[in-house]
């Protein structure tokens, strides 16, 4: 049946060491969980943090060797087969790659479009044609298979199989029954719908406030013409700290920058608030002031407060993988119907995810958690 | 009562002092850079911006246009978690598996295109947790487990001496296409504490250590050579410096310290508070509490 066995080893052991490198290296959950044995493969209790430059493509490259290995393992190597294999196996590779930019939500499509993926598909493609070249004329007067069907439908499944490996599971019943517990020490099931904040919204607030009370010469002609005023009323998640020439700065984790006058330490005192969502990080340069906040760059000078810049896109999408609860998922809990829910992904074009809704309809935003 | 007067005149004179200040400063001119707390990550260095994202990879922005930042490069480096200026030469990154060194463009580079800050080296410590420092060609590191109340094996204080990272010239491509070899630097681990169950941000002044425990609140420690050791006769693992623990008379919460000329100043979930160095010892100014 077996028209190459060593191909045919030679591609279950790729595939060995596909499902090893999940176990050990991917961090996100995958089908594989499912299967108790899988656990056998794990070594470390934790993922191994690879670059992401390297765990990215991989998956991707040993896909197409190994299914093409396995697939010589069946059809022989004969002709022109050794590299029509790797070359369809690289088509079909290409085709899921497509469809995952085409950001289609479910099972398939989960995966994030990388371009690394594409060049690991046709490096592996590469490889495979090098590999599965005959080396003597003697080889490549192999007969034709004698099991095709069964050697397709065998390939197809393993490859599928392999293929899911890469995608988050979407098991709707293990979503319906499975409870996870949230930060307020409630339990229920563990499907959770993102909370979005709009773009545009997010771009549009309001930035500075200034403090009324302790209004000084510099921030006393902003309030004269209409700029918000906001009083202090103790520091809401503090998170770090900035010290810059007689100004502290404090970070409101996750909504914004307390700004007091610390020349006397004795007593700071209250200048105002700069307001904006997605505060991670502040530092002053040459008297400009920078903050991060998800993906955007705000950058104010010191010098001449009306100078104010916005600077978009700066930062990668901030995915809240590692901010959600010990195994909730995104899903989608309106359309439940007879418990079943529906997998989501993360549609980024509908903003920054803040935060989440658990089935109980409780809210909770990354900003109250401990981060 | 005279005293008291005294003191009260003083103290006005020294509150309009400051209104004094306060008002030449009217045009306020704000240059230079501040200061940050360990766990920062972000920082600038001459003319650069640079952020860890919240995947722990770093972007260099060219900081030309200071409104602007224009993006120069991005590593990927897993989780990088810190990120430190050292003397505007070099950046060092903690992150859970090490500390990476990488120096920055001089104005020989900038003037010969080399924008980009190069890699020189990476100190490999257990996996864990660490905001890096640096002062005097010394790394001073913490690595911790993520709990408070358990002391385990990844809760440590580390102090390395990096003089080979900071003098070290990557090889330019020419050198090494005529036949120069790599000789990658190495650091030299000085000192090891590892009785802290949790030690996260720290800061140094005046050749004091500043260690934020996740447990004990701030502590104090110096850096000392420890009697009797040879210097240039270590054995296999020995240090030749140790840390050396000064209590504190008080308790205060902190993850993360800035200690500068004028005081610390403290970050804990409990709020911000600013202490005093004095010869007696350390005393709050101010505290500015968490809701």
């Amino acid at each position: 049946m077996l028209q190459s066995p060593r191909h045919f080893w030679l591609g279950m052991a790729v595939g060995l060491l596909g499902l090893l490198f999940y176990a050990n290296f991917r961090q996100t959950e995958i089908l594989f969980d499912l299967i108790p044995a899988y656990g056998w493969l794990k070594f470390t209790p934790e993922p191994f943090v690879l670059p992401i430059w390297l765990s990215e493509w991989i998956p991707s490259f040993l896909h197409v060797i190994g299914m093409s290995l396995f697939s010589a393992g069946f059809f022989g190597t004969s002709g022109k087969r050794y590299w029509q294999i790797p070359i369809s196996w690289l088509l079909i590779d290409l085709v899921f790659e497509v469809m995952q930019a085409g950001g289609a939500q479910g099972l398939l499509s989960h995966g994030h479009f990388e371009w690394v993926d594409l060049l690991a598909m046709v490096a592996g493609a590469g490889v495979s044609i090098r590999l599965l070249k005959p080396l003597t004329s003697v080889e490549s007067e192999e007969s034709a298979p004698r099991h095709a069907p069964m050697a397709a439908a065998t390939a197809l499944g393993v490859g599928a199989f392999m293929m899911l490996g890469s995608y988050v599971q979407e098991d709707t019943t293990a979503l319906a029954t499975d409870q996870c517990t949230y930060p307020d020490e409630s339990v229920t099931i563990c499907a959770i719908e993102p909370i979005y904040l709009d773009w545009e919204l997010w771009r549009a607030a309001p930035l500075l406030s200034f403090s009324a009370e302790n209004a000084n010469q510099t921030t006393q002609p902003f309030i004269d013409q209409g700029a918000e005023i906001s009083e202090y009323h103790g520091l809401e998640n503090p998170g770090r700290i900035y010290s810059y020439q007689g100004l502290l700065l404090i970070v409101s984790q996750l909504k914004g920058v307390y700004l007091f006058d610390n020349r006397d330490r004795a007593n700071p005192t209250y200048l105002g608030f700069l307001n904006l969502l997605g505060t991670a990080d502040v530092a002053v340069s040459e008297g400009y002031l920078y903050v991060t906040a998800f993906t955007d760059v705000l950058v104010i000078n010191l010098n001449d407060l009306t100078q104010v810049e916005r600077n978009s896109d700066l930062l990668p999408y901030p995915y809240p993988d590692l901010w959600i609860p010990e195994g909730t998922l995104f899903a989608n809990l309106i359309d439940g119907v007879d418990d079943e829910y529906e997998r989501t992904s993360i549609d980024q074009s509908r903003g920054v995810v803040i935060g989440y809704r658990n089935k109980l309809g409780d809210e909770f935003f990354f900003w109250d958690l401990a981060l | 009562m005279n005293k008291f007067k005294a003191l009260v005149s003083v103290t006005l004179l020294l509150q309009l002092g400051a209104c004094g200040d306060g008002s030449s400063n009217s045009g306020n001119t704000y240059t230079g850079t501040g200061s940050a707390g360990s766990l920062a990550a972000m920082t600038t260095t001459s003319g650069q911006l640079h952020i860890l994202d919240a995947n722990g990879n770093a972007h260099t922005f060219d900081l030309t246009t200071p409104m602007q930042p224009t993006r120069l490069n991005n590593y990927a480096w897993a989780n990088g978690q810190t990120l430190f200026n050292y003397r505007d030469s070099h950046l060092l990154i903690g992150r859970e598996t090490g500390v990476l060194v990488y120096r920055l463009p001089t104005e020989v580079d900038r003037d010969l295109g080399r924008v980009v800050p190069q890699f020189t080296g990476r100190i490999d410590h257990i996996r864990a947790y660490d905001p890096v420092i640096a002062v005097d060609n010394i790394a001073y590191f913490t690595t911790r487990d993520g709990d408070p109340e358990q002391l385990t094996r990844q809760d440590q204080m580390s102090a390395a001496d990096i003089s080979e990272y900071i003098e070290y010239v990557p090889l330019t491509q020419q050198e090494l296409n005529n036949g120069a070899v790599e000789v990658p630097p190495e650091a030299r681990l000085l000192a090891n504490y590892s009785e802290l169950p949790e030690p996260y941000g720290l800061g140094y002044l005046n050749e004091v250590l500043y260690i934020c425990d996740g447990h004990e609140g701030l502590t104090q420690f110096t850096v000392e050579p420890i009697p009797g050791v040879d210097q240039d006769q270590l054995a296999e693992g020995e240090f030749s410096m140790q840390f050396v623990r000064h209590p504190l008379s008080e308790q205060w919460p902190c993850s993360d310290v800035i200690a500068t000329e004028e005081g610390l100043i403290l970050t804990s979930a409990e709020g911000v508070a600013q202490l005093q160095i004095g010869p007696e010892g350390l005393q709050i100014l101010s505290l500015l509490p968490a809701r």
